[in-house]
């Protein structure tokens, strides 16, 4: 018997959060783990999948390549070039052939022999095998926006928990200095009570008529599409360029919110939440195929009054980057950099031994190995990842109603709007499923 | 579906979707192109519309009905037309998409609007639709029963778990683990093969349970598997489960699988145990936990460190001296955590004596650790401890930065020891701490040690960003100080580059103490950042009685006039013109013909010219006058070539002159001979 009383989805997955999710009071991560070249124990030695062997992908490859305690193991991908190239570079690092190759990333999930993936496809190509990942046992590090709707983020985010494993999303902005120098500012109040948030993300443009036809040998196209909705292939469909489609991404908006965004809610400690109220409008192309909005403008609100308005830069004067105002005026702005506050002074400041300390990062990916072997959640486990792509799913919708939204951050649904709820989630073609 | 009239359909959306723009949107769908959006966009803004205001709702369901049913429609056409119905929510639309998921080339696009639909009928309709679907169609049909929860269509799903085609048996299986009736589990405990599917499948039955007010329900399914799940990831997840709902059953099972061979069991069991644990069961056990392997023994200790369970800190203790460096890393945290203030000295050890990341994190547990007991207790071994303590407490009292740290800083900056006082100085310039020029300059002019004196020095530097008043507080240092003292303080004054120290420099520039002179040509020269002293430095170079001090004087000159970027281009040839006339020796005229590289003007080229008459400059103006005569690329800037009589001439003379064929060569070809 159990003495916890009455327990709902919320609360269960809750409790959940409690086992291994603490936060420690020391935000110590070394630089290097388990013993030293030479003398690692098979034991210690994490072995990784690499699943999508694009952009992304290949250079998370590379930074998995380099840490002295793991072994990419296999790789996969829909394009047999890019997948040649990937098993090509890991034989050479590694000088043999061992290397496995795979088309269908189930085969690689179904190696006992695989500790972590390293997953960089295209979103919507995040939820199956990053859930099938950790029904596995297998630990993820996998890219932002975590998921290609609501719904997914939420069953990625469950699955972690339920698991047991450990996830690092790709927001690597929070291992880098000044984005931590600001946020720890921002968190220990030294711009007073923040009133205002705002988020600056690149412009999106539209695509000129396409000539449809058939996809090249090399990419195995209806993989590609896999559990989306479907399209004929054109050379602006696939590579890169599916981030401006929102049956396979989310356009600018989307790519960058899991990084302006998710710093945003660090400065605020609102990894576990999110907005109450959301509202704006985006510019939706009507010809093409790249339909994601190009520009955009759109207002969250969350429980306290704070307002965060997520723009692409310029828009309305909203600057790139992440900017925290104080009700006093004072303000701190952060981007890839650049650190900024008014009054300048700010910027000399630290946090003393009586306020926050954010996690003094070892780099994104070492940090998510260590995390590995201690099992204690890394910087951005799969919830933090989820709650900051919320804010990008919740504008999304918001400016595809055009209607004011509101939202329960806690049971993560709309108030009297089964229109807007219909879309937290998006249908799959067989026989791809949660 | 196969699609092969990929360039027929782009044309004939592009003509017809510019030719219907007029027409009703409904027949403009219907021969939607996948790239003609108007038409999609138009519809998306009416539906949403409608959500909002229900007058319009018929018509629009209707209209896309419409579509669906006409067989002249094209895919993308219906396929939009499915997804508008979607958001709709239409329960008019069940019938005419049940009867889409028929076709194979339909059936997925038939889901997007039945998925989410809020009509009874649809399960009912779906398991009739499922009798005579084959391979992917049931797959999909599967897929959504599933998601809908539909708790009727368990007994349809029972037999389909035996299918002959996989796919299909499988998708049945996750089905009945979303149903999670009593009749989905029972047939799911008793299938054979597939572990992990079925393991994963039940734990998600659990969690249906879990999560309806059946606690006990599910615990005895997670339990089941955390004990004789035959996959290990399906024992894993059902002990994290377990942990939620029974944690006195999840206890026991994860004390047994602390030591399991499967390290994934072990490492979770080391986390579970950890939250679920209680404190009496916490100190019984840590003498057997501190036997454990480092892959359970490290999500136990964090775990217990997260939760501040005290009764840990013996294991933290022991694990201090773990062979395996992430333990022992881990163990500093849970010392600092739990131990607080009376951790402090094993800490300031770790942190004087450790080695690599084991030392760093003592050393960073020390910065952060809160409260006035552990400010008083790294305070007192500050003070009070071996030297080999207080050196390596110097940092950390700078970057805590309270008062008492800082005040104990000034202190050590005035310490007998040498050692002490240097790192010291150096902890105060690292982390940027605010220091008391005062207390600075007395160390500088009083210590007989040239470390400390060029320590202070970088401090005090460092103090002029962070102190008003430092510079003056240096310039006022200056008139009673010792040359050798007061050499060092214009070096400090070069570095900060304030105007009035520029007027000391420049004052000190003319004394007769030969060590004064020379940290006042050397700090202009050598130290300091835009033009300013470029007068002064040239007046030096031509007229000083020194011939150091001239070449000296004019290196520095050249140095400063090849950072200037903003200077205009004929100002700044004018002013080399004027160095190499002051110039005695060919190294400061090479060094001139250097800066006229980056000089694209005519003027640069004319220097260079004339300088290809002097055998000594031969090379280097040759060297010159090619990068200017040609066209450069700079980063993503292409810079023009400089053209004009002076760059004929002086291409002609180095395809005369050069001894290298190869610079010869490079003439010929601009020349274009």
């Amino acid at each position: 018997m159990t003495d916890l009383g009455p327990i709902n989805r919320r609360s269960f997955l809750n409790r959940l959060v409690g086992v291994g999710t603490g936060t420690a009071l020391f935000h110590i991560v070394p630089a290097s783990a388990l013993g030293r070249a030479g003398r690692l124990a098979p034991s210690n030695r994490i072995t990784i999948g690499c699943i999508g062997m694009g952009g992304m992908g290949n250079g998370n490859m590379d930074a998995f390549l380099g840490q002295p305690d793991t072994r990419v193991v296999a790789v996969c991908d829909v394009d047999k070039n890019h997948l040649r190239d990937a098993k090509n570079k890991v034989d050479r690092h590694y000088n043999n052939k061992d290397c496995t190759a795979y088309a269908d990333f189930r085969e690689l999930l179904a190696r006992k022999d695989i500790d972590a993936i390293s997953l960089a496809t295209p979103d919507h190509w995040h939820a199956v095998p990053a859930v099938l990942a950790m029904n596995h046992g297998m630990d993820v590090y996998g890219e932002k926006p975590i998921s290609h709707c609501l719904a997914e983020g939420r069953a990625m985010a469950d699955a972690q928990k339920k698991n047991g494993r450990i996830w690092q999303t790709g927001s690597w902005q929070r291992s880098v200095d000044n984005f931590r120098q600001a946020c720890e500012l921002v968190r220990n109040g030294r711009i007073g009570k923040v009133v205002r948030i705002e988020v600056g993300l690149p412009t999106g443009r539209p695509c000129d008529p396409v000539q449809f036809k058939e996809a090249p040998p090399e990419l195995d196209y209806e993989f590609w599409v896999g559990p989306a909705r479907w399209h004929p292939y054109c050379d602006q469909r696939a590579h890169w360029n599916w981030r401006w489609q929102l049956d396979y991404g989310g356009g600018q908006m989307m790519d960058w919110i899991g990084h302006h965004g998710d710093i945003a809610h660090w400065g605020m400690g609102w990894d576990h939440t999110g907005p109450i109220e959301i509202e704006g409008t985006g510019e939706y192309p009507k010809q093409g195929i790249w339909d994601a909005a190009t520009t955009y403008y759109f207002t969250c609100k969350y429980p306290g009054g704070v307002e965060m308005i997520v723009a692409n830069g310029g828009n309305r004067g909203i600057r790139g980057g992440t900017k925290w105002i104080g009700e006093n005026g004072h303000w701190i702005w952060v981007d890839r950099g650049g650190l900024d506050a008014n009054p300048r002074s700010l910027l000399e400041e630290k946090a003393g031994p009586n306020e926050v300390h954010l996690l003094r990062s070892p780099g994104h990916h070492r940090e998510f190995l260590n995390a590995v072997k201690t099992r204690q959640p890394t910087l951005t486990p799969a919830e933090t990842a989820h709650r900051s792509a919320s804010i990008g799913h919740l504008g999304q919708i918001a400016m595809l109603t055009g209607r004011k939204l509101r939202w329960n951050p806690v049971t993560e649904t709309f108030l009297d709007d089964p229109g807007a709820s219909r879309m937290l989630s998006t249908p799959m073609r067989a026989p791809w499923h949660l | 579906m196969k699609r092969t009239l990929f360039p027929l359909i782009t044309l004939v959306g592009w003509l017809t979707g510019t030719a219907c723009a007029q027409e009703d949107p409904f027949a403009r769908l219907k021969t939607y192109d996948f790239q003609q959006r108007q038409v999609v966009e138009e519809l998306r803004v009416e539906v949403q519309k409608s959500l909002a205001e229900p007058t319009n709702r018929a018509r629009l369901e209707d209209g896309l009905i419409a579509v669906l049913r006409d067989p002249t429609a094209t895919f993308a056409g219906k396929q939009e037309a499915c997804h508008l119905l979607r958001m709709l929510g239409a329960e008019r639309s069940v019938a005419v998409l049940i009867g889409l998921l028929g076709d194979e080339r339909t059936a997925d696009i038939a889901r997007y609007g039945l998925e989410s639909s809020p009509s009874p009928t649809v399960a009912k309709s779906l398991m009739t639709a499922l009798k005579t679907a084959r391979g992917k169609r049931a797959v999909g049909i599967i897929n959504t029963l599933g998601n809908r929860g539909a708790a009727d269509a368990a007994p349809a799903l029972v037999p389909l778990v035996t299918h002959p085609d996989r796919m299909i048996a499988d998708a049945a299986v996750v089905a009945l683990g979303k149903i999670g009736t009593p009749s989905a589990i029972a047939v799911l405990r008793a299938t054979e093969g597939r572990p992990l599917l079925v393991g994963q499948a039940l734990l998600r039955a659990g969690d249906r349970l879990a999560a309806g007010g059946k606690p006990v329900q599910a615990a005895e399914l997670y339990a089941f598997q955390a004990k004789r799940g035959r996959e290990s990831a399906v024992r894993v997840a059902a002990l994290r489960r377990l942990a939620s709902v029974d944690p006195k059953q999840a206890l026991a099972i994860g004390q047994n699988a602390l030591t399991a061979s499967d390290e994934r069991v072990a490492a979770t069991a080391g986390n579970v145990v950890a939250t679920v644990a209680d404190r009496a069961t916490v100190r019984k056990s840590v003498p057997a936990w501190r036997k454990l392997p480092p892959v359970a023994l490290m999500p136990l200790l964090a775990g217990l460190t997260a939760r501040r369970e005290a009764a840990a800190l013996p294991l933290a203790e022991s694990a201090l001296t773990a062979e395996n460096e992430l333990l022992r890393v881990t163990a500093v945290q849970a010392l600092a955590t739990l131990g607080g203030a009376k951790a402090v000295p094993t800490l300031v050890t770790v942190a004087a004596t450790g080695q690599g990341e084991t030392k760093q994190a003592a050393r960073v547990a020390l910065v952060q650790l809160p409260g006035a007991d552990a400010d008083a207790a790294i305070l007192r071994t500050a003070k009070t401890g071996e030297k080999s303590a207080r050196l390596a407490l110097l940092g950390i009292l700078a970057e805590r930065g309270t008062g008492e740290d800082v005040a104990l800083l000034t202190a050590s900056v005035a310490d007998a020891d040498e050692t002490i006082v240097t790192e010291a100085l150096k902890a105060v310039e690292r982390h940027r701490v605010p220091m008391e020029n005062g207390v600075l300059l007395r160390t500088l002019t009083d210590t007989s040690s040239e470390t400390v004196r060029e320590a202070a020095q970088s401090t005090l530097v460092a103090n002029a960003r962070l102190v008003p008043g430092t510079e003056d507080a240096l310039i006022a240092a200056l008139e009673p100080a010792a040359p050798p003292v007061k050499a060092i303080l214009l070096g400090a004054l070069a570095r900060i580059g304030g105007d009035r120290g520029l007027t000391e420099l420049s004052k000190a520039v003319g004394s007769s103490d030969a060590d004064v002179k020379t940290a006042a040509i050397t700090g202009l020269a050598e130290t300091w950042g835009d033009a300013r002293p470029l007068p002064l430095l040239l007046a030096t170079a031509k007229t000083d009685a020194g011939k150091t001090y001239r070449i000296q004087a004019l290196r520095g000159y050249f140095r400063l006039l090849g950072q200037e970027e903003r200077m205009p281009p004929a100002e700044r040839v004018a002013k080399v013109k004027d160095g190499i006339a002051a110039a005695e020796r060919p190294e400061e005229k090479q060094q001139a013909l250097g800066i006229l590289r980056e000089t694209r003007v005519p003027e640069a080229m004319e220097l260079a010219n004339a300088a290809l008459d002097d055998p000594a400059l031969f090379d280097v103006a040759a060297d010159t006058a090619l990068y200017l005569a040609a066209e450069q690329k700079k980063g993503d800037a292409t810079l023009p070539a400089v053209k004009g009589p002076a760059t004929l001439a002086a291409l002609n003379k180095i395809a005369q002159k050069a001894t290298d064929d190869t610079v010869k060569g490079q003439a010929r070809k601009l020349l274009g001979s």
